[in-house]
């Protein structure tokens, strides 16, 4: 116990150290946008029953980079109403809303599947602040991907997952370079899964899924990416 | 700590010889002569990768040579001596040995090896249901391997290798893979030994070897004794596949 505090305050210092010595220029450009706690559908659960929730299969949940709008898709009616068309960026879909994916028509199995979206992922191991540019068409193409989730350990994902404990971390330094449904470039960064965004969590309970993330779209056709945040 | 790992190796080893088998070649050390099979379909039944293993954690890596049939020590595990590993839950990635391969054992070796999974989707509508990207039947007819293995005559023309993994398909992510896992056990609804299962479907991998050398290879299951409908009381850890390598260099894999 008594090393574990000496250990956090090491750490601490350490932190407090970086931060005093960093006389790195602030990174320049428009603001990102910060979405948190975006409560996905809170109501189902697949495994063990828990109580005020149904075991059924996940909602998948629609989110808009331009109009921040979200909806949860929870019937037939809902898809064919509201899955295909451009109104929609990323959907979080799958156990706990983990598997995100872009709004592309081509992707089979997807939402967007048979829409008009031309959604498309390509993943960089680069801090968000430090992609200033989207990739590519030719990257898109060879190394794109539909979406993100567990990370196995092969990098295609956007959290770890352990089994001896279930708890989602999410990966550090790594980006989401997007086209978004309509075709513009845009990054993200998924943040976390639990409500109030908390650096660790230790208990198999904590109230999720809550998504927090960060994007940017470039509105002006071109592939530049840098943010003043 | 050597010893003990040398004596699982040697049982991983002795289970892995079948009665079809070629008899797996002397353990070196060095590996580098080697002693290759010859352009052949070989069996390997229960291999015994970690017979620990649960869905808590990874299992422990186990490393094969194709060309040599045989289990490769995991001191190797930064040459050229193997082509495949068995890696991470449930030994469920199929890693290439491949110096690229990011997040595998093989990552900065010297590893040329490539891995690419067959996916035709006429075929898998008799099992799987092709929008969901899941098992319409369980078990699977096991008809449906043979019929799967036997189709693949030749590396199919612009067939996309990869140096990352195959592995559970369409688990939580978009790729396509060798084995469903059904982790809640949604198709068993209130069975709880039906949680955490890991399914094989009749998916042909492709592995172009560290030498370049072609093999088709099939996962028949990942359970001791590969039962037909596996579930919690079957142990885990135990990989039988089935594999047939060209040996020539060429992209027939028509071998019987």
């Amino acid at each position: 116990m008594k090393l574990r505090i000496l250990i956090i305050s090491a750490g601490v210092l350490l932190a407090a150290c970086g931060k005093s010595s960093n006389d790195k220029p602030a990174p320049t450009g428009p603001a990102s946008t910060l979405i948190s706690d975006l409560q996905a559908d809170t109501g189902a659960s697949v495994g063990e029953p828990e109580e005020g929730k149904e075991q059924r299969p996940f909602y998948s949940l629609t989110f808009s980079f331009t109009t921040q709008r979200s909806r949860l898709i929870k019937s037939k009616a809902d898809s064919i109403q509201y899955l295909k068309n451009t109104d929609w960026d990323i959907a979080f879909t799958q156990e706990y809303n983990s598997y995100v994916v872009v709004n592309n028509g081509a992707f089979t199995g997807t939402p967007g599947a048979g829409g008009p979206g031309k959604g498309a992922m390509v993943i960089v191991e680069k801090p968000y602040d430090q992609v200033t540019e989207a990739p590519s068409d030719e990257t898109f193409e060879n190394n794109g991907v539909h979406g993100v989730g567990w990370d196995s350990g092969n990098g295609y994902g956007w959290f770890f997952y352990s089994l001896s404990n279930h708890i989602c971390v999410p990966v550090k330094n790594r980006t989401f370079v997007l086209r978004t449904a309509s075709g513009k470039y845009a990054k993200l960064a998924l943040l976390n899964i639990y409500k109030g965004n908390p650096p660790v969590v230790t208990d198999l309970f904590w109230p999720a899924p809550y998504l927090t993330f960060k994007y940017f779209v470039q509105t002006d056709g071109s592939r530049r990416l840098n943010t003043s945040n | 700590m050597n010893t003990k790992l040398l004596g699982l190796l040697a049982i991983a080893l002795l289970a892995a010889c079948s009665k079809d088998d070629a008899p797996p070649g002397p353990e070196e050390p060095g590996g580098s002569a080697g002693n290759p099979v010859k352009t052949g379909t070989y069996r390997v039944v229960n291999l015994v990768a970690d017979t620990n293993a649960t869905s808590a954690g990874d299992a422990v890596s186990l490393y094969y040579s194709l060309e040599e049939n045989r289990v490769v020590p995991a001191s190797q595990r930064q040459t050229g001596n193997w082509d495949i590993v068995f890696y991470g839950i449930y030994n469920s990635s199929v890693y290439p040995n491949n110096g690229n391969a990011v997040g595998s054992p093989g990552f900065g070796g010297p590893g040329k090896a490539e891995i690419a999974v067959i996916v035709d989707r006429k075929f898998d509508v008799a099992y799987y249901d092709t929008t969901h990207f899941k098992p319409t039947q369980l078990p699977i007819p096991a008809a449906l391997w043979s019929e799967a293995y036997n189709k693949v005559t030749t590396v199919p023309a612009g067939l996309r290798f990869v140096t990352r993994d195959i592995g559970l398909d369409h688990f939580l992510g978009g790729f396509d893979g060798w084995g469903y896992y059904d982790f809640y056990g949604s198709l068993f609804p209130g069975n709880p030994q039906k949680a955490h299962v890991v399914y094989t479907m009749p998916r042909v991998l492709i592995v172009k070897t560290h030498k370049g050398r072609y093999a088709k290879l099939i996962m028949e299951s990942i359970y001791k004794d590969s039962p037909a409908n596996p579930d919690r009381t079957h142990k885990p850890g135990y990989i039988t596949f089935r594999y047939s390598i060209q040996m020539d260099g060429s992209t027939n894999l028509n071998i019987p």
